[in-house]
């Protein structure tokens, strides 16, 4: 890899990723927002989030092809999800997520 | 440009709610900053990709497609598509924090990520304080520990033991459970809307998630499942108003 392909690389990835980003800000002063579009915002970071979350949740099982779900994953997920639900703390699902999964992969 | 005492305030408890997202950071960027540094990938372009480009996850494809030999149209083609979903997300951050100046927009627009977006939503819908001096804490924060933590395991490199050993790299998904956790509980209870709605939508998304990762890569499975969940909660919600 050439320094030059690197820097080309990297300029226009850097574009492609800020213009997007920063466009929004900038249209939004002169732009009403139809009702529709406000609704769809509204829900867009629950969709978002579940689409984010479910992503690391499912995967692609080398053998048939098929989309299954980690199991593993999915066991290490749960006491994080169930105390994070009644503590309602983002920081103790992380570490119980961490935690679990790093004793699953202990004993496995 | 003066910053008042409250300003300062709300930025630094901007930076205290990026809290959570640091253990996730820090142990991707470590994954990211061995990863790069094995493939041979010099410090000071570790830190270039980590502080300037600052994309999570389409740093990882960056890398992977440069070694690779891939074609630099290829390369970009496929960072705009990945990253495309956080166009939307500012969208939602324009209707939070309207009318700021050009810096402050630049500043805000750059830096949002999945992560300080989801924070935004759950502390939104909690009804805690937020505001444009927060958000930058939140955002700078989160943008600092990610660079810091790439660049440092860059140098450090391949002596350093599997991150996975201990489990550190499950600590995004964990991130992104407990975003999820807190988003969809915040909506279930908000007095405006309906839990039937709320669970629905969630279980279409997810659906249409499984579906789409047959035949997309699933960065494409993402975006295409949260922009069509979203639009299916429109007719959801506009249903519900005849």
């Amino acid at each position: 890899m050439s320094d030059s392909k690197f820097y080309t690389v990297l300029f226009f990835s850097v574009m492609v990723t800020f213009i997007p980003r920063v466009i929004p800000f900038f249209l939004a002063k002169y732009i009403k927002f139809p009702s529709w579009l406000t609704i769809f915002l509204r829900y867009l970071p629950l969709t978002m989030m579940t689409a984010l979350f479910f992503q690391n949740i499912f995967e692609v099982n080398t053998q048939n092809h098929l989309l299954g779900i980690n199991m593993k994953a999915v066991i290490a997920i749960l006491p994080g999800l169930l105390i994070g639900y009644f503590k309602r703390s983002l920081m103790l699902v992380v570490i119980l997520s961490v935690l679990s999964m790093a004793i699953i992969r202990y004993f496995t | 440009m003066t910053i008042s005492k409250i300003q300062l305030q709300e930025f630094m408890s901007g930076v205290k709610a990026s809290l959570p997202t640091m253990l996730g950071y820090i142990s991707i960027g470590a994954a990211f900053g061995t990863i790069a540094g094995s493939a041979g990938f010099s410090v000071w372009y570790v830190f270039l990709l980590s502080s300037v480009f600052y994309a999570g996850s389409a740093q990882f494809i960056v890398v992977n497609m440069l070694a690779a030999n891939a074609s630099i149209s290829s390369i970009v083609l496929m960072v705009l598509l990945v990253n495309f979903r956080m166009f939307l997300q500012s969208l939602t951050v324009t209707q939070v924090f309207p009318n700021q100046s050009r810096f402050s927009s630049l500043l805000m627009g750059g830096l949002v990520t999945d992560e300080s977006f989801g924070i935004l939503s759950i502390s939104k819908m909690a009804d805690k304080k937020t505001s444009v001096p927060w958000m930058h804490g939140l955002n700078i924060a989160s943008w600092f520990i990610w660079w810091l933590s790439c660049t440092s395991f860059a140098i450090i490199g391949k002596q350093i033991t599997n991150p996975a050993d201990y489990g550190l790299d499950f600590a995004l998904t964990g991130m992104f459970a407990g975003l999820w956790l807190l988003t969809s509980v915040s909506m279930l209870e908000h007095p405006n809307e309906k839990k039937t709605e709320i669970v629905g939508i969630v279980i279409v998304t997810t659906v249409l998630l499984y579906l789409f990762m047959y035949f997309f890569s699933s960065v494409v499975a993402v975006l295409l499942a949260s922009v069509l969940g979203s639009l299916i909660s429109i007719y959801i919600v506009e249903r519900r108003k005849k």
